[in-house]
């Protein structure tokens, strides 16, 4: 036994290189399988320890109407939950440091979600807070114990939700919702989350909670990061959805109750309406009476005035006259008085004269003394008769005149009567209208009390009616306002982040699968030549034992034993360097994309034993195999020494034109590659794997490179986007105009789910508000045959990768679903290529048609030749702008996220390296040893070492070049099914492949042939001429 | 000149197996003619082949001179060795050595494409009775002929000296008396010098001159003026 190990032990001292070659190729294949598939595993392993470790939340419940606590206590109810945790999430903006950003607040958590204080302590105030990590250390400017201010556009808003506005920093937490340094969507600002903090819940005003976290008992027990988890957590999601809908029913009951009692209300409203229209009709009748009688009062008052002032006056009137008449008759009297003063005077005169006239006659004679003087005294007598009669006349006139002044006086008097009369009437009746008017005045005023209790009353009760009015309409305003009472349940694969991570981990396994089998593959051939070579070397002595009868079981087993030893060797040390190396290359680019706690590392053990199981079986059965085809021969045959493989004449010999054009060397070679079939396949596929390897590793980074290339150098050909504010009106319109440069393109933008027969995927619809010009901002090209796209009217072009994942082709129909779950259905007319997000193009008259809105405007592309940013400022500046947006700060971005995978290439480079050295050394040593007797021959013949080396090294030039062009177009397709392996679900890596990377793997491979070969030429000029002399073994 | 064509003086090699040299060849020292056919002969082992390794340039001596044509060879380069491999030796081996790829034509070209003064190998093929196997692969050539072809081969180069290891070793007798003939015929009509190595001293008749080597030392060194025909010979 003793014996037997040395024997082996010889046996790999003396072919060192050969027995290392299977040592580091089976290292390679357990290396890179443990190695990418532990890193894979422990990725998952150690995020499911911290999503345990935080009791991170299976499901996520928002619903429409907040939870309340029987929501929370149906939640709890239920078997399947194992912790329930309802809790408030809200976004604001905060300021602090002068720095103003939309963050997200959380309430403290309890039980689920739990944080990890870093630095500081716990909240314990309803305004103290903790803010992350990432932006506490970032800014540097921002110390714990410094405050912090929160706040809404509207603060009413905010203080509906929030009740302090300033906060004290108390400490820095790392939340396990955030594996990435995605910080999500908001509906503030610019629409991006800068951080996350957390608020003892008692800051909260609301009351009800907006998120219900729920972690299920079933999750405890189970890897979280497994398909069957994800399984679950559908399940789960039913479950929930069951409760939910038991819940939203009452919810609705609820709500109904809620219609029922503004229905009574506005039933009460309208009889209270009613009534009161009915008492202030009664009311007002009354008035109108009181009113009417008031105004007849008022007529008859306002009548009786004026008759009595016309009456009096006309009495006055009157008196007056009757005065007047008084007074004329008195003057006509004493003008008679006067007149008959005058005639008595007269009368009195002429009788004086008469008496003195008889007195002067009687002297004169008596009477009858003379006829003259009795005429004279006739006359004298007539004259006096004529004087008395006047004298009687006037007494006449006398009693007439006392008669008329008795009469005139009695008027005087009667008169004066009526004057008093007259007045004492006036002021009687004066007195009856002026107590009319107290009276009518008393009517009026309790008429106007009356009316203005009427007012009052009615003031009052109307107020009270729009008051009731007004509550009835709140409520039913908020009852409609209210959204229809929905749960939405979230899983972790709705939080893209645990998604992508998984979808990482699934996508590295994948990769872990693929490179690792190429290499095994590889290991496997290797293996096979070289034992091949080895029975070949012990031809005769097992031809020995068979014809002594033995089965050379001890042969087989020194075969077995080396090849077992390479392979366990190689591969326990593969395990080993691999689980340690892969995991710590892949989870430090990783650790750029996720904040997980960096993997440990530990070697699969289970995972390692089948690895160098399946690593040590396959050379088991190559040995096997090539010993026991080997002893299929008979003894004789066996013993006799294998003739070299006869030389044939080649297919090309028989094309004579260029048989004869070829040197004599050429010729050789070209037998010689021939001769060897087996060997230069093995070779070939060598050579090839590694350009293969190095072409995909290249490739990827081109693709991953072309990726941001191609989406902004070839398809976005607008270099800013401005996000706006909806846009109605065409003057806000105008005012962009103005400040943006010439180029632009207002567009809609609508964030939908796109669902197909396959599957489904967010995206983008992108309304143009001009068709014509959609061509200078977006190409729209078809990824068949590069060819553009038109749109028109009725075109709905979907991008290639969203096609592709949906399953929908040109003429299918797919859906689209908004964020409230409403479902619209379009029809695909063409596809066009796109590298990152999923775009949907619509016309606008789609848009309208589709989703049935308008399709204002909410976003403009710029395009700007030289990338001029000047007009940015003002542009921020308009109100009607959210946030700008510039390409070729998104291209670093977008490449700074893609680093992760380029580490992938390097990983990949240096293996298809080692690979490449490994197999050329291997199979040039064994092309070297299975011909040495002909090299040694040949220089016996006098051929130089360098005539010798290239008599080799044509062959192995040819091999490389041919297996480099093979290895190009493997690549080419290795390249292919990696890209789509490892695609994200966001990006569409190009199936591209630069000229340059075809250049740099063909050199690289061609540098490791060469480096070979030249480590080669010792070993060729180390050949012993003796061997020449040898027997054929 | 002639007589000493080739000399060997005092020739040393030593071979450290293990810690205890062994001395293949221990002192030899003689000489050979010019265009005479030589024969080395000896038991196994007794370091005829270390005398034509050297003689070959295949292997240096540890010490002594030897000397081919007046230049001493046990002095020369790598490289100067090589040339001299190249230009001035044709070596026949016991298994032929014809690389199995190249036809018998091929094999001949092999080596007199790199010697500017070769001959034609059609000729030479021709001259060595191979003229209608010229497209031969060795594997469809019989193990005489496989002979001729490895003759052929190292004469197309037109060597000062043809070097034969036990040529007829792995022939049946009557191909292996055709063989020697064939070298006997080389040696008289092309004037090549010929040193055969073998152990069958039943051929030692056919040859000018004889060596006979034994633990690595000269024991005898027979003249023959008049060398045996080879159909003459038997063994």
């Amino acid at each position: 036994m003793n014996a037997y190990f040395k024997d082996l032990f010889r046996e790999i001292k003396n072919t060192m290189g050969r027995f290392l070659s299977l040592l580091i190729l089976a290292s390679l294949g357990t290396s890179s399988v443990v190695g990418i598939q532990a890193a894979a595993i422990d990725m998952r392993n150690i995020a499911d320890k911290t999503y345990k470790e935080h009791r991170l939340y299976d499901l996520q419940i928002k619903s429409t109407m907040g939870f309340d606590d029987d929501d929370i206590a149906a939640l709890k109810n239920n078997a399947e939950t194992y912790l329930v945790m309802p809790t408030t999430i809200i976004d604001v903006y905060a300021n602090v440091a002068d720095i103003n950003s939309a963050v997200r607040t959380y309430a403290l958590p309890d039980g689920v979600n739990t944080i990890d204080i870093i630095a500081g302590r716990f909240p314990e105030k309803a305004d103290e807070c903790v803010i992350e990590e990432r932006h506490l250390l970032n800014d540097g400017n921002i110390q714990i114990g410094d405050s912090i201010q929160l706040s809404l556009e509207n603060m009413d808003d905010y203080h509906e939700l929030i009740d302090n506005e300033t906060f004290t920093i108390v400490g820095v937490a790392t939340s396990p919702l955030y594996i990435t340094f995605q910080r999500g969507n908001t509906a503030l600002g610019d629409g991006s989350l800068q951080y996350y903090m957390y608020l003892h819940p008692s800051a909260y005003s609301l009351d009800v909670y907006t998120d219900v976290f729920v972690v299920m008992d079933g999750s405890k027990t189970l890897n979280n990061l497994t398909d069957e988890y994800y399984e679950f957590a559908e399940e789960w999601k039913g479950t929930i959805d069951t409760i939910g809908d038991l819940r939203v029913g009452d919810m609705v009951r609820e709500l109904k109750d809620a219609q029922e009692e503004i229905d009574d209300g506005w039933v009460e409203y309208y009889d209270g309406e009613a009534e009161l229209e009915a008492e202030l009709e009664k009311v007002r009748g009354e008035l109108a009476d009181a009113e009417i009688e008031l105004a007849d009062a008022y007529t008859e008052l306002t009548d009786g005035q004026l008759t009595l002032n016309r009456e009096i006056s006309d009495g006055w009137d009157e008196i007056y006259e009757n005065e007047q008449k008084i007074k004329d008759g008195q003057a006509e009297l004493d003008e008679k008085r006067k007149e008959l003063e005058e005639g008595q005077r007269t009368l009195d005169i002429a009788l004086a004269l008469l008496e003195s006239s008889k007195a002067e006659l009687t002297m004169m004679g008596p009477y009858g003394v003379s006829p003259e003087l009795d005429a004279i005294y006739d006359e004298l007598n007539a004259s006096f008769r004529e004087v008395e009669r006047g004298l009687e006349k006037l007494d006449d006139g006398r009693t007439l005149i006392i008669e008329a002044q008795a009469e005139i006086d009695d008027g005087i008097r009667e008169l004066n009567d009526a004057r008093i009369t007259i007045e004492e009437e006036r002021v009687k009746a004066q007195k009856e209208i002026d107590d009319g008017w107290i009276e009518y005045y008393d009517g009026l005023a309790e008429y106007n009390d009356g009316l203005k209790t009427l007012r009052d009353e009615e003031r009052d009760a109307r107020i009270e009616l729009a008051d009731a009015k007004l509550e009835l309409e709140d409520a039913q305003d908020k009852l409609d306002d209210a959204p229809d009472p929905e749960w939405f349940i979230f899983t972790r694969k709705d939080g893209l982040d645990f998604d992508s991570y998984y979808q990482d981990t699934m996508r590295l396994q994948r990769i872990g699968y693929v490179f690792p089998l190429v290499f095994f593959l590889v290991a496997i051939m290797v293996t096979l030549t070289t034992m091949s070579r080895m029975v070949e070397e012990s031809r005769t002595q097992i031809g020995i034992y068979k014809a002594l009868g033995y089965r050379p079981f001890s042969i087989l087993f020194k075969y077995l034993l080396y090849a077992i030893s390479s392979a366990l060797i190689g591969g326990v040390a593969g395990v080993i360097w691999g689980s340690k190396l892969f995991p710590f290359i892949i989870s430090d680019a990783y650790g750029h994309m996720y904040t997980l706690p960096p993997i440990y590392m530990p070697v699969p053990f289970l995972l390692s034993v089948v690895a160098v199981a399946i690593s040590v079986l396959s050379v088991i059965i190559v040995t096997l195999w090539t010993y026991l085809s080997a002893m299929g021969g008979t003894p004789a045959l066996l013993m006799r020494p294998k003739s070299p493989l006869d030389g044939k004449r080649v297919l090309l010999e028989r094309i004579t034109p260029v048989w004869k054009r070829l040197g004599f060397f050429s010729k050789v070679t070209v037998r010689n590659i021939l001769r060897y079939k087996k060997r230069f396949i093995m070779s070939l596929a060598g050579v090839a794997g590694c350009t293969a390897l190095l072409v995909t590793a290249f490739g990827l980074s081109d693709s991953i490179a072309g990726v941001v290339e191609l989406q902004y150098g070839t398809i976005i050909k607008y270099n800013t986007r401005a996000y706006l504010k909806e846009i109605e009106r065409n003057k806000q319109i105008e005012e962009l105009n103005a400040i943006l440069p010439a180029a632009h393109l207002f567009i809609r933008e609508a964030a939908v789910t796109a669902n197909g027969k396959n599957g489904g995927m967010s995206a983008a619809v992108i309304v143009p508000q001009s068709l014509e010009d959609m061509s200078d901002y977006i190409s729209l090209y078809s990824p068949d045959n590069n060819k553009p796209v038109a749109i028109d009217n009725n075109s709905v072009l979907l991008t290639e990768k969203l096609a592709r994942v949906m399953g929908v082709k040109a003429g299918d129909a797919f859906e689209m679903v908004y964020d409230d779950g409403r479902s619209f259905t379009a029809e695909a007319t063409d596809i066009v290529d796109n590298y990152i997000q999923h775009y949907i193009y619509m016309s606008p008259e789609m848009y309208k048609n589709t989703f049935d809105e308008a399709p204002n405007p909410n976003s403009v592309f710029v395009f700007n030749e030289n990338d001029n940013k000047d007009y940015v400022t003002d542009l921020l500046d308009n109100k009607s702008v959210r946030a700008v947006v510039h390409n070729d700060e998104l291209m670093t971005y977008i490449g700074d996220s893609t680093d992760a995978m380029k580490i992938v290439t390097v990983v990949l480079i240096f293996i298809a390296c080692i690979l490449a050295v490994v197999v050329l050394f291997n199979l040039t040593n064994i092309n070297i040893t299975e011909r040495i007797r002909e090299l040694a021959t040949i220089k016996v013949l006098g051929f130089y070492n360098s005539e010798l080396a290239m008599y080799i090294y044509r062959e192995n030039g040819i091999v490389t070049a041919v297996g480099i062009l093979t290895g190009i177009i493997g690549g080419i397709l290795l390249h292919g099914f990696v890209i789509t392996t490892v695609e994200i679900d966001v990006l569409k890596f190009p199936v591209l492949i630069n000229l340059s990377s075809y250049i740099k793997a063909s050199l690289l491979t061609l540098l490791f042939a060469v480096s070979v070969n030249l480590v080669m030429n010792t070993r060729l000029s180390k050949i012993d001429m003796v061997e020449s002399l040898k027997n054929v073994e | 000149m002639n007589e000493n064509y080739v000399t060997f003086t005092d020739v040393v090699r030593e071979y450290r197996t293990g810690s205890v040299p062994v001395r293949a060849a221990n002192g030899i020292t003689f000489n050979l003619q010019k265009g005479k056919l030589n024969i080395i002969v000896g038991p196994s082992g007794a370091g005829k082949t270390t005398v034509l390794n050297i003689l070959g340039g295949m292997d240096s001596a540890t010490s002594g001179k030897v000397t081919v044509d007046g230049r001493d060879i046990s002095r020369l380069s790598k490289r100067e060795i090589c040339t001299y491999r190249r230009d001035d030796v044709g070596f026949v081996f016991q298994f032929y050595n014809l690389i199995p790829n190249l036809t018998a034509l091929e094999n001949v070209e092999l080596a007199s494409q790199i010697r500017k003064d070769a001959f034609d190998p059609r000729t030479v093929l021709e001259d060595v009775g191979l003229g209608h196997r010229l497209g031969n692969f060795p594997a469809q050539l019989s193990g005489g002929e496989q002979q001729r072809v490895a003759i052929a081969r190292a004469i197309a180069k037109n060597p000062k000296l043809l070097l034969c290891d036990e040529p007829t070793g792995a022939l049946d007798y009557e191909t292996g008396k055709s063989i020697l003939q064939l070298l006997q015929d080389v040696c008289r009509i092309k004037g090549v010098t010929v040193v055969v190595i073998t152990h069958n001293s039943a051929v030692m008749p056919i040859a000018d001159r004889v060596i006979k080597i034994k633990s690595g030392k000269v024991k005898a060194i027979l003249h023959n003026d008049n060398p045996t025909p080879v159909s003459d010979i038997e063994w």
